[in-house]
């Protein structure tokens, strides 16, 4: 059999022709893709952080940052002391500003041991309300101060996206 | 004879155009994937996408001290550019004019600082915090040698 001989139904993707060049652009753009993924995949682990290492990095910004809920006032700073007037959502969304998917979501919810008031919880960006948290750290021992008057509490975390 | 006729009609003065496109085409898909394989295989793409993900948790953590800092990353850069911008770290392979596979790893910024620099030819890296701000610069194999991977804190 002649391969070189051409047939009727070959005539509509004859080579060197556009109707040729612009499947096998795209055969090949798609070849290329998935070869970078499949090796990428291959060696990906090697340089990869362990998640509770970012996620528990992170998670000092809440409790010792004095741009998250730390207490600053006057030049005076402490750590693992949570000014209930700056635990809100907008301080939040200051503190922790990223919508991406690939970082941890924190939910973030205090308990006031003794005291007769609620703090609702809040969450970070991006965090995904509909979906259910991947991990919950264990809590962080805190005092609170609300009001002129501190308590003994805890803030507890849900986390998305480890 | 139609307009779509015209275009796959072959003309004898676009033929010797037509097959140094076609060489051309082949040197550039030939190259990246020479590229490609060499920084796979040699484990060059994974260590650029190790430096991107330690520099964005150095920038997580740097973040989350009270206080002013100075850090210097303690690993050399030679041979690589590095880009903050959009809580994105990404770094370049500095030896090509264009790296085709750059790395890059996402940080948790503040609103209050947004991050946008590129730092050029690097060999070390200087963070310093002052109040909420960070300034990256290029840093010297001394500073480094003296103060890499250690970080200095002062009261904000």
């Amino acid at each position: 059999m002649d391969i070189k001989k051409s047939r009727k139904g070959s005539e509509n993707w004859p080579m060197d022709t556009v109707p040729f060049y612009i499947p096998f652009t795209i055969v090949l753009s798609i070849a290329g893709i998935l070869f970078f993924i499949f090796v990428y995949k291959q060696g990906y682990e090697q340089s990869v952080i362990p998640p509770s290492i970012e996620r528990d990095g992170l998670l000092l910004r809440f409790t010792e940052s004095q741009e998250c809920f730390a207490y600053y006032k006057d030049n005076v700073f402490a750590a693992h002391l949570i000014d209930l007037e700056k635990f809100s959502q907008a301080k939040l969304d200051s503190c922790y500003d990223t919508n991406s998917k690939k970082k941890p979501a924190f939910k973030i919810s205090i308990v006031a041991f003794g005291s007769d008031f609620g703090i609702p919880p809040i969450a970070t960006k991006n965090y995904d309300v509909n979906r259910q948290p991947e991990e919950k750290p264990a809590p962080v021992d805190v005092t609170l101060l609300h009001q002129n008057k501190l308590y003994r509490g805890e803030m507890r975390f849900e986390v998305q996206n480890t | 004879m139609n307009s779509a006729t015209k275009i796959f009609m072959k003309k004898r003065g676009a033929l010797p155009l037509k097959y140094l496109y076609r060489l051309i085409a082949f040197f550039v898909i030939i190259g990246i994937f020479t590229y490609a394989g060499r920084i796979y295989g040699s484990g060059e793409a994974y260590y650029k996408l190790a430096i991107a993900e330690d520099l964005a948790l150095t920038i997580d953590l740097i973040y989350s001290v009270p206080g002013n800092v100075v850090y210097v990353y303690p690993n050399e850069i030679t041979g690589y550019d590095v880009e903050f911008k959009d809580s994105t770290v990404t770094v370049y392979d500095n030896t090509i004019p264009k790296d085709p596979l750059p790395a890059s790893y996402n940080f948790a910024g503040i609103s209050g600082d947004k991050l946008d620099s590129l730092i050029k030819k690097p060999v070390y890296l200087r963070f310093e915090k002052t109040g909420n701000k960070i300034t990256i610069t290029g840093a010297s194999k001394n500073e480094a040698l003296f103060q890499g991977g250690r970080s200095v804190s002062a009261g904000g």
